[in-house]
């Protein structure tokens, strides 16, 4: 039980020792071992999305009384490959009149942000690519980020629905990202550290999800929007607007926004269960097996949202955020600074 | 109370979510259609009595036929039928005006084929409606019947259709003889006849394979005799 449970860091450890016993300084096999970190990342990254797409349409489908994809490989698993496969192959269209530098680069920023998001998510006890001590407030402002890329897609396709798409999702997620910060404050207030595998282990006793439920519902919400998923997925609204600022994206460009955005949800998941559900710990199964589960519970809980809910109108979804989830989100601050006020009151 | 609304669709969701699939997996399953479902159109070839009703009511030209003239009874018979589903349109005026029923709607609805050619569909005489060589009445069909020239061609031709005849004779009497006749229990009659007498068989299989009519009356005439003799055995027996 306890090697399974260290599997992963004893690798890397006798990884660094095999290493110097060859003679490589601890220096360079440090950064050997960071980039095979970054490769098992991106691994992990490419995995779950496959999963995730399959997973998702699975879910649309059960939730609609269908069966989903089932046509390749047992109940469809292979069908995401296929589907990568497909994109893949397709001819690449870059628009004559477009600014071609913004253009080809907008989805690979958006890839690269949403893959940066995964070096402070705590994986497992110990299993953490670099444990900085204001690892929330990089993944916030990283997640943030996004918002450029996106208006690079945007402005970069020379089109103006795709300009006009990309607009409204700067909107949505600038105003969104206020409620989203401010639900975390009441966790790191609790902490009293921004440093991610400190808050796990401030969970040993009680998940922060029974501490700050407002937070965690507010922070669902916003971080909702801040996917663009559904029903807040007005950027794109499939049904509505052509594709928003991916119109004049084709083949494995459009591919690399649609997988970053699911990598986005990957690890907004893990940050929710690492922030709200007590991250890797967990009974019986290993660490790393646990923060597996609970992502994934989180995940199925974004896509039982998207495939219920129909979609808000675009006023409401901006009346919302400043008139609703803003306000609430104050109110829980300032009610958990009484809280733990009384709490340290009574307790020293 | 704000949300109520949303955990009511959510828990409906989730409801579905564990619920038995409605949709037909296609492919593997087919879909219980309707009992007036119209799908191919199909001929009963042998109840079709060559009116041409059919084709005359059709909007799109679907329908064709072949017909001829029966020599011995001078009736109207269909020799081909052709439906070129290509051009269907499933409107049933077809189906409406068959005077003896023969059209109808099938089930099938897996109509898609790689060539264009292969959506019309030819119905031909069965060769077994007619032992006999049909004369073609329509001259401009190009298919005109060869004259009786080659004599010993005939002759084989024959030989064999007796021989298979006499083979179906020998598995199952009943159901070729009940062509002859007019009742299953007239059949039966004549089956005991013929294995009785092999001479009587040898002859009625000459005849079915030169000329049905006088087949059907010889073998009726058989029945008949029969019935009778047996009358007399039951009379004389009290």
């Amino acid at each position: 039980m306890q090697k399974i449970e260290t599997l992963f860091v004893d690798l890397s450890n006798w990884f660094i020792a095999w290493l110097q016993s060859l003679g490589v300084p601890l220096a360079w096999a440090d950064a050997i071992l960071l980039l095979i970190q970054f490769l098992c990342i991106v691994g992990i990254i490419l995995a779950n999305i496959t999963i995730l797409i399959w997973l998702e349409r699975k879910v649309s489908g059960f939730i609609q009384q269908r069966p989903g994809p089932n046509r390749l490989g047992p109940h469809g698993v292979f069908q995401t490959v296929a589907d990568a496969l497909k994109l893949l192959t397709k001819e690449d269209i870059i628009p004559s009149k477009t600014d071609r530098l913004i253009f080809i680069t907008a989805p690979i920023l958006f890839m690269t942000i949403s893959v940066m998001l995964y070096i402070v998510l705590p994986m497992g006890k110990d299993m953490q690519v670099v444990d900085l001590n204001v690892g929330l407030f990089f993944f916030i402002s990283l997640g943030s980020l996004t918002t450029i890329a996106l208006l690079m897609g945007g402005w970069g396709s020379n089109n103006k629905w795709s300009l006009l798409g990309a607009m409204r999702s700067v909107a949505q997620m600038i105003s969104y990202e206020i409620p989203l910060a401010l639900s975390l404050m009441g966790v790191v207030m609790i902490t009293g550290s921004l440093r991610l595998s400190d808050i796990v282990a401030a969970q040993d006793n009680v998940w922060f999800i029974l501490l700050q439920p407002i937070a965690f519902i507010t922070y669902f919400i916003a971080a909702t929007a801040e996917l663009n998923r559904g029903p807040f997925d007005m950027p794109e609204a499939e049904q509505e607007l052509t594709a928003g600022a991916y119109t004049e994206y084709s083949g494995m460009r459009y591919a690399l926004f649609f997988l970053a955005e699911y990598t986005n949800l990957v690890a907004v998941s893990a940050l929710l269960s690492t922030l709200f559900l007590g991250g890797w710990q967990g009974p019986w199964l290993p660490s790393w097996l646990w923060i597996i589960i609970k992502t994934y519970l989180v995940m199925f809980l974004f896509m039982w949202v998207k495939w219920t809910f129909p979609r808000i109108r675009m006023d409401h979804l901006m009346a919302f955020s400043w008139k609703v989830l803003i306000p609430v989100t104050l109110v829980n601050i300032v009610a958990t600074g009484f809280g733990l006020y009384i709490f340290k009151g009574i307790g020293g | 109370m704000y949300g109520t609304g949303l955990l009511k669709g959510m828990a409906i969701t989730l409801k579905y979510f564990f619920s038995k699939k409605i949709t037909i997996q296609y492919p593997e399953e087919m879909p219980k259609l309707p009992e007036r479902f119209r799908g191919r159109l199909y001929i009963e070839f042998e109840k079709c009595i060559a009116c041409g009703i059919c084709t005359k009511t059709c909007p799109n030209d679907v329908l064709s036929l072949e017909d001829a003239r029966d020599e011995n009874t001078k009736k109207k018979k269909l020799i081909s039928y052709t439906i070129d589903h290509q051009y269907c349109m499933f409107c049933n005026l077809c189906v409406e005006n068959c005077p003896s029923n023969c059209l109808h709607f099938s089930h099938d609805f897996e109509m898609s084929r790689y060539n264009r050619a292969d959506i019309k569909e030819v119905y031909h005489r069965p060769p077994e409606m007619d032992q006999v060589p049909a004369q073609v009445s329509a001259p401009d069909s190009g298919e005109a019947p060869e004259p009786s020239s080659d004599l010993t061609e005939d002759a084989l031709k024959k030989q064999k259709k007796m021989e298979a005849l006499m083979t179906a004779l020998d598995k199952n009497p009943v159901k070729v003889l009940s062509r002859y006749v007019d009742s299953e229990d007239d059949a039966q009659i004549l089956a005991e006849i013929i294995q009785a007498d092999r001479s009587k068989a040898e002859k009625l299989v000459e005849l079915m394979a030169d000329d049905q009519e006088k087949a059907r009356k010889v073998a009726v005439a058989f029945v008949n005799k029969e019935k009778k003799q047996r009358q007399r055995q039951t009379e004389g027996g009290e």
